[in-house]
């Protein structure tokens, strides 16, 4: 069986308003794997949740092929898609907003299903149950509306909603920015186990490097619309090579003030290249855009330069 | 003679609601020396933010100070009239907002927006108003602050607009920065950059800064004395050393240990999922917990700050207080 869940080729969404033409999203390729979760990175407006949301085809790529399980969807109209909504689900990044304040959390658990036409009335709601109780919540929120609930716990419906389709990928777009620090740890965990448990395939988004490297096997890195990086974690984190990658990693608050450094790397934002870049594999399955390959070899050469005139 | 710059002491304030009370903030106490930053750190509905709120006493209408003293340069600002405190606020005491968005005016050129302080406490003459924003602007490190006078707030980033409140805030140069989450919901790049700034200005002029967050991370970067708040009161308190080394508090140690650190490899983050508190409260006096649940134990309600060693303070629930003494 084909290992690979998601291949996205040459991928570009573009959108217009009377400025022009924002490239959100030009010419990303790559694959998920069945099982692995995939973090993707980046500040605000590099193009992440576009990413997100095109791979699971709410908007029509302007270039490019996806294929999902094998076959392609790219071009598939809104019915042909309706099966595959079911393959795919998003965990939202704010819970205050995603779920309706007027539906009871079981109306809001049972909505896809009934979408999708699956179950008798009764084994919808045994199933919404079931689900209540694998993330933590009492069987008696059946009844209750959501702003009876912390937004933790709404994050936990949330991610019940998304589950309760028995999907093969989800696509978790920022799913504990809107919560605070200690109640993020509950939902990283809860959504770590419920991965290993169901063993699910993930695409995390997220612009926060400490929760993507602790949710993920394999991180990308975009920047204004382009993948520039894409490395196994420890990889990445050892051995990061673009430049901006780089000042994302020095920017990450260390949890030590012992470590205080008041010397810290500047933060480096390179100017987008005219074309998408070319990802080149440098080893360890590291890939990298091929115009930072020549940097690199640049340092290397510099390096070994002011080496021979110490001898 | 008080050496603190700020000082509060004993602060309780409460809120009615449908004709409850509801205790927010009680027998709060913190000082901030000159040159000081201070790092108040809880989650929200910790009181974290109604403390701040009181200090510049815009409280809400239906809040009340219950009792305490807030002293600000050895002035005691309760007794202060509204006219004075309009002095102070924004010339001496100023305040960055979480919310940029709705911190700003959207109908005003931010240019003009950065000066409106400066124009209100007559700092400095109409004629020059424009010039010292250009200046406040490229001080907060916009390249070319000519073009971003002229703009409007929807015209700027998130980032660019924090940046804005920051000018505004260092713009009358305070004695005090109370910063209530800057940076929340900031991507870390620019997190770094915000922060950066008003730690370069703290240090420059020989401010103190009051940094509201809950983000241990953030407080272990830039901090240098730490107060941790839990249901309205003050759990833990030490220097910023001392409280990662040694935390006692066990919701310190939570909320140290829930921080995902790609340095190390953690199989499974420690989560703060069974600090269920038992009774919070509409219906009863306080909104503080009286009992709460850590680990399947459960404590009582909270005694008074005790010293566990020099200049660390850790308010006890009582069995706590066993573990403490043996170690």
């Amino acid at each position: 069986m084909d290992n690979l869940l998601v291949r996205a080729q040459n991928l570009s969404k573009y959108f217009t308003d009377s400025s022009g033409i924002h490239k959100a999203v030009d010419g990303v390729s790559l694959n998920i794997h069945r099982g692995e979760t995939l973090g993707i990175v980046g500040e605000s407006g590099s193009g992440k949740t576009t990413l997100g949301r095109t791979i699971m085809r709410l908007y029509r790529p302007e270039h490019g092929q996806i294929w999902f399980d094998g076959k392609e969807i790219t071009n598939l109209n809104k019915g042909k898609l309706r099966p595959y909504r079911k393959e795919i689900q998003m965990i939202f990044q704010n819970p205050y907003e995603s779920l309706s304040p007027r539906f009871t959390v079981g109306e809001i658990l049972e909505e896809p299903l009934y979408i999708q036409k699956i179950g008798t009335k009764k084994e919808r709601m045994d199933k919404a149950l079931r689900l209540l109780e694998k993330v933590g919540l009492p069987r008696t929120s059946y009844h209750r509306k959501i702003h009876e609930f912390s937004g933790g716990q709404r994050q936990r419906i949330g991610i019940a909603r998304a589950l309760i389709l028995e999907p093969k990928l989800v696509i978790a777009d920022e799913p504990v920015s809107a919560l605070d620090v200690s109640v993020q740890a509950q939902v990283l965990n809860l959504l770590k186990d419920l991965q290993a448990e169901l063993n699910l395939t993930c695409l995390f988004i997220s612009h926060d490097l400490s929760v993507v490297h602790y949710m993920s096997d394999r991180v990308a890195v975009m920047y204004l619309g382009h993948l520039i990086e894409l490395a196994p974690k420890e990889e990445l984190y050892r051995n990061p090579i673009h430049p901006y990658t780089k000042s994302l990693l020095a920017s990450i608050p260390v949890a030590d003030p012992e470590r205080r450094n008041p010397y810290r790397e500047p933060i480096i934002l390179p100017e987008k290249p005219l074309y998408p870049p070319q990802l080149v594999n440098i080893g360890n399955d590291h890939y990298v855009s091929a115009n930072m390959i020549h940097i690199k070899k640049f340092e290397i050469e510099s390096y070994q330069q002011e080496m021979s005139y110490y001898k | 003679m008080d050496q603190h710059i700020l000082h509060v002491k004993n602060l309780s304030v409460s809120f009615n609601k449908n004709k409850n009370k509801m205790t927010a903030v009680s027998d709060v106490s913190l000082q901030i020396d000159k040159g000081q930053t201070v790092a108040l750190i809880g989650e929200s509905g910790s009181g974290k933010s109604i403390t701040s709120l009181s200090v510049l006493q815009l409280l809400p209408p239906n809040g009340q100070l219950e009792k305490g003293s807030i002293t600000f340069k050895g002035k005691d600002l309760l007794k202060q009239s509204e006219k004075e405190m309009r002095r102070i606020r924004g010339n001496e005491i100023s305040m960055i907002f979480q919310d940029a968005i709705a911190s700003l005016n959207p109908g005003m050129k931010v240019g003009v927006q950065i000066t409106e302080g400066l124009k209100y406490h007559k700092l400095v003459p109409k004629s020059d108003l424009k010039a010292e924003a250009l200046q406040l602007l490229e001080q907060v490190g916009f390249k070319n602050p000519a073009h971003i006078y002229e703009q409007y707030p929807v015209q700027l980033s998130g980032g660019m607009k924090q940046r804005i409140l920051i000018a505004m805030a260092i713009s009358c140069k305070p004695q005090l920065i109370i910063a209530d989450e800057p940076t929340t919901s900031l991507d870390v790049t620019i997190q770094r950059q915000v922060l950066d700034l008003i730690d370069n200005y703290k240090s420059d002029l020989d401010a103190s800064v009051l940094l509201i967050t809950h983000d241990f991370g953030v407080v272990a970067e830039y901090a240098d004395w730490v107060y941790v708040m839990l249901g309205g009161h003050i759990v833990e308190s030490a220097d910023v050393y001392t409280i990662f080394k040694n935390p006692v508090h066990p919701y310190t140690k939570a909320l140290i240990e829930s921080i995902p650190n790609p340095e190390k490899s953690q199989e499974r983050l420690k989560s703060i999922q069974d600090f269920t508190f038992e009774k919070v409260g509409y219906k009863g006096r306080t909104f503080a917990p009286e009992t709460y649940t850590l680990e399947s134990k459960s404590f009582n309600a909270p005694s008074s700050l005790v010293e566990v060693e020099p200049l660390h303070y850790v308010r006890f629930y009582d069995d706590e207080r066993k573990v403490v003494s043996i170690g």
